[in-house]
C-alpha cells in the first residue's frame, strides 16, 4: 500500500517535475545561440543539457505514473507521451553531440533547434491535459476563437414543454443533460477520474473503481447522489468544493430518477416524476410584454400639445418607441378629441381612457391603434356594443372594463380574440349575473370580482 | 480741464480712503471663502457632465419637478404600496412555521447561536420559545401561514414569500432608516423618494409618494424614513393626516375666491422665480411647485381622501373604521390613490414590537390584536386590487425592520412575565405581490429553529434592487450625483431576486 502510495505521489509530482526540463534546456538553447565566441560556452551548455536530460527522464517516469493512476485514456495522453519521449532523446542526443564538439558548430544548432520545439510541442500538450484544450482559445474574443477553429459551445439549456412534459424522457432530455452540465468534464472518455464515464448508458451502469454509482431504487444509497449531498467540505464530496456545484433542482432531479428504478428509456410520465420537481426545467414564456416593433421614437417637442390640454403622453420606457397614453387629468375627453391622437396612432401601446366620456363607438378608432396592449375603459358609460372592433388590435393583452355597463352578450364577441389574455369586468351588469360556460372554459384570466371575506370567529375577540 | 482732473482723483482719493485695511483683509476672506464655497455647493446638484440615459433629464423638469418621466426599461409595476408594520412582527408566529421549535420550547438556546452576537435586550442565556399560533398550509401553493392570519391565508397565493431576509441594524430607528433608505444612518433619499425623482407623477393633482400612519405613533427613525435625503425635498413623501382632514386648510378661506387665490399664487411664483434665476437653488423651485401642487390639490384630494362614497361592501371587505385613524383605512385609501395615478403609497403601522414586557406587547395576547387590526384590511387590500386588475401593475410589499428571536426574551437576564420575542436580524419574512411577482411562490429558508438562513438569504439591498428593477430601472444605474460622487439607493450592493419574478 505504501509503495502504491508513494508511486502515486510521484505520479502526482509530474505537473511540478516538467517545469525542470523546460527550464534547463531553454537555457542550454538560449546559450547556444547566444555564444559569439564560438567555445568559450560550451561547457555550459553542457551542464545544462545534462541536467536538463536529467529532468526530462524524471519527468517523463513521473507522467507515465500518473497516466497509469489517475485512469486518463491512452487517446488523450499519446501526444504529450510522445512529444516527451522524442524531447528527452533529443536531449539525449544533444548532450552527445556536444561532448565530441570543442566548438559550438551547425549540428549542435540543428539539434538544439528541434529540441526546442519538441519541447514546446511537450508543454503546450501537456497544459491542454490539465486545463482543457480551449484554456488559451477560450480568453480571445469570440471572431478569433473561430479561426482557431473553437466553436464556442452555448450552453444547452434543459428546456421541457410546461403542456407536454409527460411526452419528455427522463434520461435523454434531462438526466443525460444535468450530468453533461455538472459531471463530464472530469468523469468521460477523455478524463476518467476514479475510473468512472457518466457518459454513456453502459458506462453509467458499469460504475468506476469503487463500484456501481447506482442502487436502483435508492438514492441515497446510490454513490452518484449520495456523494452530491455530502457536506462541501467533505473529502468525497462531488463535485469538488472548487468546481461549479450543481443546483438544488438538478440534485432532486437525479434522485427522483433513481427512485424511479434509473430507468434509461421511460418518459418522464411513465416514470412518475412529480410535475413540482419539473417546474425549475419548463421553458421560460419568451411573449415580450409589448410587441417588438422598430417604430421610430416620436420626437418630444411634439408630444407637448398633449401636456398642454392635460393628457399624458410617454415613451413606455426611455428604450421603447411605444407610447402610453392616459387622461387621467383629462376626464372631459370625449370621442370628438380623438383627432388629435391620430399621429400617433401606430406608437400607442397603452391607452388609459378611464373615468372620461367617450362612447361605445370609439372602438371603430382603437380598432386602428396595431400595437395597443393595454386598453383601460373602465368607470366609463360603454355599454360594449362595438366590442367587436376590439378583435383587430391582435395585441391587446388586457382589457379593463370594470364599473361599465358591459354584459355577457357584449362581451362573447373577444372570445376569438387572437390575444387577449386578461379581461377585467368587477362591478358591470356581467359580473353581477352568472358567468356563462362559454366564459368558464375561455382559459384567460377573466376578472368579475366581487370578492367577500366572511367573518371569522377570532376576529371579534379582543386578546 | 485741469479742474475736472483734479476732481475725478479727489473721487478715487475719497473712495480709497474709505477701504481701510480691515476692509481690504474682510474681502480677501469672503472671497477666497466664496471660492472654496463654490465646488461645495454645485455639488448639491447632479452633475449636467454625466451624460447617462439613467440620470433623469433634470433640464426638462426643471420648472417641474414631479412632471412624469418614462422609466429607462419597461417595467412590471407602475406603482407601489408598501406596508410597513412598525416595530416588526414575529415571522415565527405568522409565516415561517418551526415544527421543531415546539419541541424545544422552554429549553435553553444553544450557545453556539448566541456566540459573538448582540441583542437589544436578551442576556446571557435565554430560553427559546415555541410558535404560540397554529399553523396550516393554505392555497395551491401549500404556503404556511398560522391562524394569527386567517384572512390572509386566503390570499396567499397572490404573494411571494422571501423567508431568509436578513438586515444588519438591531434597534428600530436604524433598522428603518435602513429598510427605506438603504443606510441605516441619516441623510439618503428613501424608497419613494427615489421612485418619485425617477417617474414623477402620473396625476398632476395629487403628489406622487404619499405617506399614512396608524396605530397611534409616527415610526421611530421618525419623518427621514419618508425623507428625500439630498434628493430635492419636492420629492418627500407627503403625509397625509390619518384622522380627521387628511390635509389640512384644503377649503379656501371664507372670502376667498379661487380666482383670486390663483392669482396670488402665480404673484408668489413669479417672485420666487426671480429669486431662483438669480441663485439657482433647487430648493426654491420644490416652493414654486408646492405652492402649485396645493392649489392643485384642493381640486382632487378631497374626492380621492375621502372613503365615505365608497360602497357598503368595500368598507365591509376592508374593516374600514370611517372617523377613526386606523390600518383599514389607510388601505383602501392607497387603493383610492393608486387608482388615481399615485406612484408610491407608504403605510405604516405602528405597534408591533412584541417583547412581551406588558399585556399589549405579548405574542399571543396584543400582538394577537394588531394580527387582527391588519389582517382583513391586507387581504381586502389584495382582493380588491385583484378585482380590478390593478394588481397587474401595482407592486405590494409588506414586511418590518427585522424579525424576531426564536428566544423567549428575558429582559435583564430574568423570566418574564408575558410571552415576548426580541429583534432579531438573522432571518425573517416579508413578502411581495403584484406587478411582475412570481405569485404563488416562496423563496428561502431558515434553520429549525428559524434563527439563520440555510438557503436563500436576501439582504434589504437586495429588496431595493428587486423594487427597482419593477418598477423600470437598474439599481445600478439609477444615481443621483452628491457631493462629488454619484449615489445610489442600494449603494453598492444588491442582487436582482429573480426566484420570485414571474
Amino acid at each position: 500500500m505504501a509503495i502504491l502510495a508513494l508511486i502515486e505521489l510521484l505520479g502526482r509530482m509530474h505537473p511540478l517535475l516538467v517545469h525542470l526540463p523546460i527550464g534547463f534546456l531553454i537555457f542550454g538553447i538560449f546559450l547556444i545561440f547566444y555564444s559569439k565566441k564560438e567555445n568559450d560556452l560550451l561547457p555550459a551548455v553542457r551542464l545544462a543539457v545534462i541536467l536538463g536530460l536529467l529532468a526530462a527522464i524524471a519527468s517523463a517516469i513521473s507522467g507515465w505514473l500518473l497516466y497509469q493512476s489517475e485512469g486518463f485514456a491512452f487517446e488523450t495522453v499519446r501526444g504529450h507521451l510522445i512529444a516527451g519521449v522524442i524531447t528527452s532523446i533529443l536531449s539525449g542526443w544533444l548532450l552527445w553531440v556536444s561532448h565530441r564538439r570543442t566548438a559550438i558548430d551547425r549540428s549542435i544548432k540543428w539539434i538544439s533547434a528541434a529540441l526546442g520545439i519538441a519541447l514546446l510541442i511537450t508543454g503546450h500538450l501537456g497544459g491542454n491535459l490539465t486545463h482543457g484544450d480551449d484554456y488559451l482559445v477560450e480568453v480571445l474574443p469570440e471572431p478569433v476563437q473561430s479561426w482557431f477553429g473553437y466553436e464556442p459551445e452555448a450552453p444547452k439549456p434543459i428546456a421541457l414543454d410546461p403542456d407536454q412534459w409527460q411526452e419528455a424522457l427522463v434520461y435523454e432530455d434531462l438526466v443525460m443533460p444535468i450530468l453533461q452540465q455538472n459531471c463530464v468534464s472530469c468523469h468521460s472518455p477523455k478524463n476518467k477520474k476514479g475510473g468512472l464515464m457518466l457518459t454513456s448508458i453502459e458506462a453509467i451502469q458499469q460504475g468506476g473503481e469503487n463500484g456501481p454509482v447506482l442502487t436502483k431504487e435508492n438514492p441515497l444509497e446510490s454513490p452518484l447522489i449520495a456523494r452530491m449531498l455530502l457536506p462541501l467540505d467533505h473529502e468525497d464530496h462531488m463535485p469538488p468544493k472548487e468546481k461549479r456545484q450543481p443546483e438544488k433542482a438538478h440534485i432532486e432531479l437525479v434522485k427522483a430518477w433513481i427512485a424511479a428504478g434509473a430507468d434509461f428509456s421511460k418518459t418522464l410520465g411513465a416514470a412518475g416524476i412529480e410535475k413540482n420537481l419539473l417546474v425549475p426545467f419548463f421553458k421560460k414564456e419568451s411573449i415580450p410584454d409589448f410587441p417588438i416593433t422598430d417604430l421610430a421614437p416620436i420626437p418630444v417637442d411634439s408630444l407637448k400639445v398633449f401636456a398642454e390640454k392635460g393628457i399624458l403622453v410617454e415613451p413606455i420606457s426611455l428604450d421603447n418607441s411605444l407610447l402610453k397614453v392616459s387622461c387621467i387629468n383629462f376626464s372631459a375627453f370625449t370621442d370628438a378629441d380623438w383627432e388629435m391622437l391620430k399621429g400617433i396612432s401606430s406608437h400607442v401601446a397603452w391607452l388609459d381612457l378611464s373615468g372620461t366620456a367617450v362612447s361605445d363607438s370609439l372602438m371603430v378608432h382603437v380598432a386602428g391603434l396595431p400595437n395597443l396592449t393595454v386598453l383601460k375603459l373602465s368607470n366609463t358609460a360603454l355599454r360594449g356594443i362595438l366590442l367587436e372592433k376590439l378583435n383587430a388590435n391582435t395585441n391587446l393583452k388586457r382589457l379593463y372594463l370594470n364599473q361599465t355597463e358591459v354584459d355577457w352578450n357584449t362581451l362573447e364577441v373577444l372570445k376569438t380574440h387572437p390575444r387577449l389574455m386578461g379581461l377585467f369586468a368587477y362591478n358591470t351588469p356581467a359580473s353581477k349575473s352568472e358567468t356563462p360556460d362559454w366564459a368558464k372554459k375561455w382559459g384567460i384570466k377573466l376578472e368579475t370580482g366581487g370578492y367577500q371575506l366572511p367573518v371569522v370567529e377570532t376576529e371579534k375577540v379582543v386578546y | 480741464m485741469l479742474g475736472l482732473e483734479r476732481l475725478l482723483k479727489e473721487l478715487q482719493h475719497r473712495q480709497l480712503e474709505e477701504q481701510t485695511r480691515r476692509h481690504f483683509l474682510l474681502e480677501c476672506v469672503s472671497k477666497m471663502g466664496g471660492l472654496a464655497l463654490a465646488p461645495l455647493l454645485f455639488s448639491c446638484e447632479s452633475n449636467p457632465k454625466i451624460p447617462a440615459t439613467q440620470q433623469v433629464a433634470l433640464s426638462q423638469r426643471t420648472l417641474n419637478p414631479l412632471s412624469p418621466q418614462p422609466p429607462p426599461h419597461l417595467p412590471k409595476a407602475k406603482s407601489i404600496i408598501y406596508l410597513h408594520m412598525a416595530g416588526s412582527p414575529s415571522q415565527l408566529e405568522l409565516f415561517d412555521f418551526k415544527p421543531e421549535l415546539v419541541k424545544y420550547d422552554g429549553k435553553a438556546c444553544p450557545e453556539s447561536l448566541l456566540e459573538g452576537r448582540k441583542f437589544a435586550f436578551i442576556r446571557g442565556v435565554p430560553n427559546l420559545l415555541g410558535p404560540q399560533s397554529s399553523f396550516r398550509q393554505h392555497g395551491e401553493s401549500g404556503a404556511w401561514v398560522s391562524d394569527y392570519l386567517p384572512h390572509f391565508s386566503k390570499v396567499v397565493d397572490e404573494v411571494a414569500f422571501l423567508k431568509a431576509v436578513h438586515t444588519d441594524q438591531f434597534n428600530h430607528g436604524p433598522a428603518q432608516l435602513f429598510m427605506h433608505t438603504g443606510s441605516p444612518r441619516l441623510g439618503r433619499p428613501s424608497l419613494g423618494s427615489w421612485v418619485t425623482y425617477g417617474l414623477g407623477t402620473e396625476n398632476q393633482n395629487l403628489p406622487g409618494f404619499v405617506v399614512l400612519t396608524s396605530g397611534g405613533k409616527t415610526p421611530d427613525a421618525g419623518k427621514s424614513v419618508w425623507g428625500s435625503g439630498f434628493l430635492p425635498s419636492v420629492y418627500q413623501g407627503v403625509q397625509c393626516r390619518s384622522k380627521g382632514d387628511p390635509v389640512l386648510y384644503l377649503q379656501d378661506p371664507k372670502g376667498i375666491s379661487r380666482d383670486l387665490k390663483q392669482n396670488i399664487i402665480s404673484a408668489i411664483n413669479d417672485v420666487n422665480k426671480l429669486e431662483y434665476e438669480q441663485y439657482g437653488d433647487p430648493e426654491t423651485l420644490a416652493r414654486i411647485n408646492q405652492y402649485e401642487m396645493a392649489y392643485r390639490m384642493q381640486i382632487e384630494v378631497p374626492e380621492v381622501m375621502n372613503i365615505n362614497d365608497e360602497p357598503a361592501y368595500i368598507h365591509e371587505l376592508y374593516g374600514t373604521k370611517p372617523g377613526e385613524e386606523a390600518f383599514a383605512n389607510n388601505c383602501l385609501l392607497a387603493r383610492k390613490l393608486v387608482e388615481k395615478g399615485v406612484r408610491f403609497v407608504q403605510l405604516f403601522d405602528w405597534g408591533w414590537d412584541s417583547h412581551g414586557t406588558d399585556h399589549s406587547t405579548a405574542i399571543d395576547l396584543g400582538f394577537r390584536n394588531k394580527c387582527n387590526e391588519i389582517d382583513r384590511p391586507i387581504a381586502a387590500l389584495l382582493m380588491d386590487l385583484k378585482q380590478r386588475g390593478m394588481l397587474e401593475d401595482t407592486l405590494v410589499v409588506w414586511g418590518g425592520e427585522f424579525g424576531r428571536t426564536p428566544m423567549q426574551e428575558n429582559r435583564e437576564g430574568k423570566t418574564m412575565g408575558y410571552k415576548g420575542r426580541d429583534h432579531h436580524v438573522e432571518a425573517f419574512t416579508m413578502w411581495m405581490a403584484g406587478g411582475g411577482i412570481k405569485n404563488g411562490s416562496s423563496f428561502g429558508e431558515t434553520d429549525e429553529l428559524g434563527f439563520g438562513a440555510v438557503s436563500g438569504k436576501v439582504s434589504v439591498h437586495d429588496i431595493h434592487a428587486t423594487i427597482l428593477q419593477l418598477m423600470g430601472f437598474n439599481h445600478e444605474q439609477f444615481t443621483y450625483d452628491f457631493q462629488g460622487r454619484p449615489f445610489r439607493l442600494t449603494d453598492v450592493e444588491g442582487h436582482i431576486i429573480q426566484e420570485i419574478l414571474a
